[in-house]
């Protein structure tokens, strides 16, 4: 074979190979310090990191998500074609908590970009300025896919999108200093905007009587906001993190909510509904399949739009409607 | 009847799990850490049950294949390290054990240290991590039982283009005699040289196709010295894969396929052919059903193999996996079929690690 062909066996010689390779890495790489004046490539894990990234980074920024609103943030598909995002990044910002520990950090390592890596000056941890809470006291995986480091779905109370945001202008700050003034402005008017919806979204709240409302929920994507708005979540579908429903805990499920007080049954979008929507039929417990994330539906594209849905949906739901 | 009690069974396990939420408590934020002082550790254990008339590569009944240790940890702020030891009735052996330094001048990365050869997509993959309870007849017949490792060092860039595009060079120690059946060393300043090219395109937002392209060259195994004082690999692999974001934890579909083709250095010396090619089927949360095909020429006998594979795949958690997979082989020179069936179960303790891809 190899005789015969010459051109495929040119082809497939080691120096052919290293060619290209050396080729590909002599192009030259661009250093952290002349990011100042162009448009910053910042790439999130999730579409609330990049709708707030774009809030602070206004026209000096060019952000790009790797996962989609309507993805489960814990299980995207770590595919070679986000390495040429990332290769390009300036800044990388992440929600943390290990929330996309099975695909992010192979992805990041595997950029060959200096200037994301952890520790890096473009690598942000969203989450280093949040009060993060159901730490669990231990961990072990006879409790499911636990987080070890605290409930990772700190987003879906609006008012954490305040120190996320002060999180990525520093990380903007670090990259292109020069821009500070600009991104330091930016944040400070989304901050201002946030603080007048968060106001807003608690006067929905208590119109809607949120305060020590029992209800149940899929998976614990929304400890914050029940914390955030008084919500009493006495059960989840999912027995413990990531393990699928059993008959057995469905059944006691649907008993214990037919003795009554659940409101509401409340459901991500990326889980399959058939098990909920038989719970609600069972209970007459009304179903909410409520948005997680910005991008999870067509017309959430900012942070704003996210909470304003969600309280749509949630009183659409609590007034017998369908959400 | 014995899938039905094997169904049953997965079903009672899967509803036994309680609903027991985990002890927890509101704190301030501490440091997304889990030790400075040591790396990140985790055991995947491996066991598997044969029975059939064609126990290739199962002599026991019952047999815990394999017990990897795996340590990784990051060297400094340029570097991470990975050891993968492996503890089998064989003894314990270094798998892997790299260094990486994460990224180069230029947008490089190299590794250093005893790792899996980056010829074709299934050599990098270990074998207990694989779908099947078996290595694919051709890997067997050009690679061994282990696959095509070397000690030496690795070389990979993505060329800069709009799609994804990498190409790896690899040179390292050649495999030792009784190793591997197409490469031996006869001393150990013996090199492999491998050298490997991918591009990943996406085809949709749910689909995705994986084409590479590799070569290795080494000094021949004495009993292909005939043919040539080196021999040489070939090999292509395709790989397709669909998963709706929208419902990505419940359906998905992966098609592979890989070809390799040895050949001595000789004029005119003779080459063999091998190739596999799989698809698996995940049709609910926790339920894949697969199924393989094998054809290969062998590198010492003369005659070809060929082989059909059957799965159906259980997972009661991300981190366990149970698999009944039966198999059917035949060998043309002998004209005789070989049957097996394989009960395999992985497991894994630890931090959670990287999902496959």
């Amino acid at each position: 074979m190899f005789t015969t062909r010459r051109t495929f066996r040119t082809l497939c010689t080691l120096r052919t190979l290293c060619t290209l390779l050396l080729g590909a890495m002599l192009v030259p790489a661009i250093p952290a310090d002349a990011a100042a004046g162009k448009t910053l490539s910042v790439v999130t894990t999730t579409e609330d990191l990049a709708a707030i990234a774009r809030e602070v980074g206004g026209d000096h920024v060019a952000v790009a998500s790797l996962s989609r609103g309507y993805q489960d943030p814990h299980f995207v598909d770590a595919k070679p074609s986000y390495l040429v995002q990332l290769k390009k990044a300036d800044l990388f910002v992440e929600v943390g908590r290990e929330l996309e520990v099975g695909w992010a950090p192979g992805l990041v390592s595997g950029s060959r970009n200096a200037r994301i890596l952890p520790g890096a000056p473009g690598h942000v941890d969203a989450s280093a300025q949040i009060a993060v809470i159901e730490v669990p006291t231990t961990v072990s995986r006879s409790q499911g896919d636990v987080h070890p480091f605290g409930n990772p779905h700190y987003l879906l109370d609006p008012a954490n999108g305040a120190p996320v945001a002060r999180a990525i202008r520093d990380g903007l700050i670090r990259v292109s200093p020069a821009d500070a003034a600009y991104f330091n402005a930016r944040c400070a008017d989304f901050e201002k905007r946030l603080g007048v919806a968060v106001a807003r979204w608690k006067g929905q709240a208590a119109t809607l009587g949120l305060n020590g409302m029992k209800v149940v929920t899929y998976h614990r994507s929304w400890s914050y906001f029940a914390k955030a708005y008084g919500l009493n979540v006495v059960d989840f579908i999912e027995p413990r993190p990531g393990i699928p429903p059993s008959p057995n805990h469905v059944g006691d499920l649907v008993n214990e909510m037919k003795k009554g007080g659940i409101r509401v049954l409340i459901m991500e979008p990326f889980f399959d509904a058939r098990v909920p929507q038989k719970i609600s039929r069972d209970t007459g417990v009304p179903l909410a399949i409520l948005p997680t994330s910005v991008g999870a539906e067509d017309s959430i594209h900012t942070y704003f739009d996210l909470f304003d849905r969600l309280f749509a949906e949630l009183t659409t739901a609590l007034k017998g409607g369908k959400a | 009847m014995r899938f039905r009690i094997l169904l049953l069974s997965c079903t009672l396990l899967a509803t036994s799990f309680a609903a027991a939420p985990a002890s927890a408590q509101d704190a301030a934020a501490p440091p997304g850490n889990a030790s400075i002082a040591n790396p990140a550790t985790s055991v995947i254990g491996w066991f598997q049950a044969a029975a059939g008339n064609d126990r290739r590569t199962q002599d026991q009944a019952f047999d815990l294949r394999e017990a990897e240790l795996a340590l990784q940890s990051a060297v400094d702020p340029y570097a991470k390290a990975d050891f993968i030891l492996s503890f089998s009735s064989a003894g314990v052996d270094v798998e892997e054990g790299y260094l990486t330094w994460l990224s180069l001048p230029g947008g490089g990365q190299a590794k250093i240290g005893k790792f899996r050869g980056d010829f074709g997509k299934f050599n990098r993959t270990h074998a207990g991590e694989t779908p099947f309870a078996d290595r694919p007849l051709s890997t067997l017949a050009f690679g061994g039982e282990e696959g095509l490792s070397t000690t030496g060092l690795a070389l990979s860039a993505i060329v800069p283009t709009a799609f994804y595009w990498d190409v790896t060079a690899n040179v390292g120690t050649a495999p030792e005699v009784g190793v591997n059946r197409v490469f031996a060393a006869d001393t150990g300043r013996d090199l492999l040289w491998i050298g490997r090219s991918s591009a990943f395109v996406d085809l949709s937002e749910a689909s995705n196709l994986n084409l590479g392209i590799s070569y290795a060259n080494a000094r021949a195994d004495s009993m292909l010295r005939a043919e040539g004082a080196h021999a040489q690999l070939a090999g292509a692999d395709l790989t397709f894969r669909w998963k709706n974001p929208r419902r990505s934890i419940y359906r998905s579909l992966t098609v592979q396929s890989e070809f390799t083709r040895e050949q001595g250095s000789a004029a005119g010396a003779p080459s063999r052919n091998g190739w596999f090619g799989y698809a698996l089927y995940q049709f609910a949360r926790r339920w894949k059903v697969g199924a393989r095909y094998d054809s290969t020429d062998r590198t010492t006998l003369a005659g070809r193999e060929r082989g059909v594979l059957g799965l159906v795949q259980f997972q009661p958690s991300e981190f366990s996996l149970l698999s009944l997979q039966a198999r059917r082989t035949h060998d043309s020179l002998t004209d005789a079929d070989g049957d097996a069936v394989f009960l395999k179960w992985t497991f894994n303790i630890g931090p959670h690690g990287a999902h496959p891809y």
